[in-house]
């Protein structure tokens, strides 16, 4: 017996924006800690050298 | 902090943007259609990527771990951490994709089946292994805990894999089942698709892995200027 196929496009687009958005949030998250990284690693070689004046 | 990115990483950088466009071009405009599901069954694609990805990621954290309680070189603890960080966000994206899947297919967006409970289990095991590491202060002791933790935590993985196999379960198997309820057949566009969608998937965990390498090495030498500043 012949069935039409379910229209389940909206899973399928949901699903892809799942697939793109928890790999974007990674990137940034990994952009933000590198940035937050290298104001920390500049404050604290400044102290540094401020300590050996 | 780490020197500029070498050149295998950014061409790494560069075919994975590549195979990531070429992969929804064969989701989209080659695989057919399928006819019982429609187009839900393109989430299938990256779903069964993503998820054995995350075990591989896993997988890497044990050898990260045996490695470092062999050597005591805390570089192999840094890399068990990031990729267990990595194959968290590959985990998350299976679950997710799981159940947007489910919903069509079975009429609900989750199931108390075993493959389902399993991987559950294991994405909670890994959060913990991510919060009980932060909660320790001394570098060796966290690179200890982290190391026997992901060795322990990993037999998660095999229990997950083959619950299918062990338990009644209507999740889809790929491989080694008779059972016609369960068991999945492929045109070949769509095989050619999810062959490619799966070494993407590898070519992309490599990507990130790597990053998220590089940046617990910068992490780490800043905790020691820290050290060196708090000593002064």
């Amino acid at each position: 017996m012949f069935t039409q196929t379910p229209d389940t496009s909206w899973y399928m687009i949901v699903g892809y924006i799942v697939f793109i958005t928890l790999p974007t949030l990674f990137i940034v998250s990994m952009i933000w800690r590198q940035r937050n990284l290298k104001k920390d690693e500049e404050m604290i070689s400044s102290l540094l050298k401020d300590e050996k004046k | 902090m780490t020197t500029s990115t070498p050149k295998v990483l950014q061409t790494l950088n560069i075919v994975s943007i590549l195979m990531f466009i070429i992969s929804l071009g064969l989701i989209f405009f080659y695989a057919p259609r399928e006819v019982v599901m429609g187009e839900a069954q393109r989430i299938f694609y990256y779903h069964v990527p993503s998820a054995w990805v995350s075990f591989l990621a896993f997988g890497v954290a044990v050898v990260g771990g045996i490695a470092f309680l062999r050597t005591g070189n805390h570089k192999w603890d840094r890399l068990g951490l990031a990729s267990v960080e990595v194959g968290i966000m590959f985990a998350l994206m299976t679950l997710f994709s799981g159940m947007l899947w489910a919903r069509p297919s079975w009429n609900t967006w989750w199931t108390w089946d075993p493959r389902l409970t399993t991987y559950a289990i294991l994405l909670l095991i890994y959060f913990a292994y991510l919060m009980l590491r932060q909660g320790i202060e001394d570098p060796d002791k966290r690179a200890r805990f982290g190391s026997v933790y992901g060795i322990v935590g990993f037999i998660s993985v095999p229990i997950t894999y083959f619950s299918i196999y062990l338990w009644r379960t209507i999740h889809p198997a790929l491989f080694g089942t008779n059972s016609s309820e369960t068991k999945m057949t492929m045109e070949p566009a769509m095989l050619q698709t999810f062959i490619f969608c799966n070494i993407f998937g590898a070519v992309l965990y490599t990507t990130f892995l790597w990053h998220r390498f590089r940046l617990e090495n910068d992490t780490a030498h800043v905790e020691e200027l820290r050290m060196k500043a708090s000593n002064a």
